[in-house]
């Protein structure tokens, strides 16, 4: 069972892992800006072809390590446990050391030849693109806060019903394995972490609305269209995590004053369902993602290219621009968002409600 | 609409934002009633510091060109709620005056002058991509 969920989760992994230089918009290859004008460079394809060949021999190599040294410390489960973990982390270590290679490899060619060094550098916004944009409104997000209100509230009304010892851990399997003293703090402090969760998530969506809709300046139409299904599919994954973290964790606390609902392996299609939705949402996002790519068939003639902002991104993996008002952007190497460090918003907005979850967990679990 | 401003250029970006939106509005990819995006937004998707979206907007509103609301943001005049006042007309000719004298003194001729404002009037006509 164990091994069963860690191969689907490895092999998610490193399909994604593999698949990365293909998703990312195509003017930004192992996080260095190249202009349209030279797109078509052909070290860039055969240094992403390497990329791809190389992280998917080794991938699959700990892959059939991982299954074997399974087997092999059958006995201890703590021991398989580190064997799969151990096997993951190496696989992650091999694509991010080859991405930084790759990384200094462009940027050194990039100064070598002066790409863009005399092409204007130019920002381009659609005036209406923020009235086409199609991300959920709030009150989507505030729906599952509801819940956990409610939840507190049911559960201090059936407070004498509940157990001496409440579960706060559970294992793989979906049974409990470890358990606290009922407290009226303990006792909800399951939908309290859930309530911090759903905060975050709704952050998360908001400053995203907030933050730049970025064109691609010689492809306008397009990498607008290509934003705002981004934009789009990104606040749909984001609450359909947070309803789906959201039943789970009711039916958790649920269990907590019902115990007879944890009987037997009762929680455990629970479990996997949870497993399923989010990586299959985020598999539906990667598609998504690369069917809309904005995609240059070659070199394109042009005598302005957007503004070259690598200096802001460290190592093209972090990004810190005190000039830029937007919280969260896109990342340039991998699937999703990353923070604007530099922006002191965004600290509030994941945060406060990460400092709160950590205490939480620290005093109740 | 599309606008592109130039980080680096001498012009400063407010000055660019201003134009380019006067330069929509002229060629018709702008319409009276319609929006601007808010400024807050318009900031976030340039990358910029909203006082510049700001002054951008005042600039355009003290001009007549829109005007702003406090809950439903900044919005195109109307043809007759912007019509041209004397007051206007002087400012459009003060602002022409340097770029005429310009031309005098390279040796420009008033009939040359004249074809390069018909010429200008006839491109804004012409919905055109870009800047």
């Amino acid at each position: 069972m164990l091994l069963g969920v860690f191969i689907t989760i490895y092999i998610m992994t490193l399909a994604l892992q593999i698949v990365v230089p293909y998703i990312v918009r195509e003017t930004i290859v192992f996080g260095v800006t190249v202009p349209d004008q030279i797109i078509k460079h052909p070290i860039l394809a055969q240094l992403k072809k390497q990329y791809v060949r190389f992280v998917g021999g080794t991938g699959i190599v700990f892959l059939i390590i991982m299954i074997i040294s399974y087997n092999q410390f059958a006995p201890s489960e703590a021991i398989q446990s580190i064997v799969l973990l151990s096997c993951l982390f190496s696989m992650l270590t091999v694509s991010m050391a080859l991405y930084w290679i790759n990384h200094q490899k462009v940027s050194k060619l990039k100064k070598q030849e002066q790409w863009g060094a005399n092409i204007k550098q130019v920002r381009a916004v659609d005036l209406t693109a923020r009235s086409r944009d199609e991300m959920l409104p709030w009150s989507f997000f505030a729906v599952p806060l509801g819940i956990s209100v409610f939840l507190i509230i049911y559960t201090y009304l059936h407070y004498d019903l509940m157990p001496n010892d409440i579960a706060v851990h559970w294992g793989p399997s979906g049974e409990a394995d470890a358990w606290r003293n009922k407290t009226y703090f303990t006792a909800i402090s399951l939908p309290l972490v859930m309530l911090m969760m759903q905060c975050m998530m709704w952050g998360i969506t908001d400053s995203i609305k907030r933050s730049a809709i970025k064109l691609a300046v010689n492809r306008k139409e397009e990498s607008l269209e290509d934003q705002l299904k981004t934009r789009k599919y990104m606040s749909w994954q984001i609450l359909l995590i947070s309803s789906a973290l959201t039943a789970l964790l009711t039916i958790l606390q649920l269990s907590n004053i019902y115990p007879s609902m944890t009987v037997g392996y009762k929680l455990l299609p629970v479990f996997i369902l949870f497993l399923v939705v989010l990586l299959g949402s985020l598999l539906i996002y990667v598609v998504k993602k690369y069917k809309h790519k904005v995609r240059y068939e070659a070199n394109i003639d042009s005598k302005v290219m957007d503004v070259d902002e690598d200096r802001y991104w460290k190592g093209g993996l972090i990004y810190m621009n005190r000039q830029d008002p937007s919280v969260f952007v896109e990342k340039r190497f991998g699937v999703g968002w990353t923070m604007n460090l530099a922006n002191p918003r965004g600290y509030i907005v994941i945060g406060l409600p990460f400092v709160l979850l950590l205490l939480i967990s620290i005093f109740s679990l | 609409m599309f606008i592109q401003i130039e980080f680096q250029s001498d012009v400063p970006i407010y000055e660019q934002l201003t134009r380019q939106i006067i330069e929509g509005i002229a060629r018709g990819e702008m319409k009276p009633g319609d929006t601007l995006p808010s400024v807050r937004s318009l900031a976030a998707d340039l990358g910029v510091n909203m006082h510049t979206v700001n002054k951008s907007y005042h600039e355009l509103e003290a001009k007549g060109i829109i005007t702003i609301r406090p809950k439903s943001g900044a919005i195109i005049s109307s043809a007759e709620a912007r019509a041209l006042s004397p007051e206007q007309l002087r400012q459009i000719e003060k602002n022409l005056k340097p770029v005429v004298a310009e031309g005098m003194v390279l040796g420009a001729t008033a009939e040359q002058i004249e074809h390069m404002m018909k010429k200008v009037f006839a491109d804004l006509q012409i919905p055109a991509e870009g800047v």
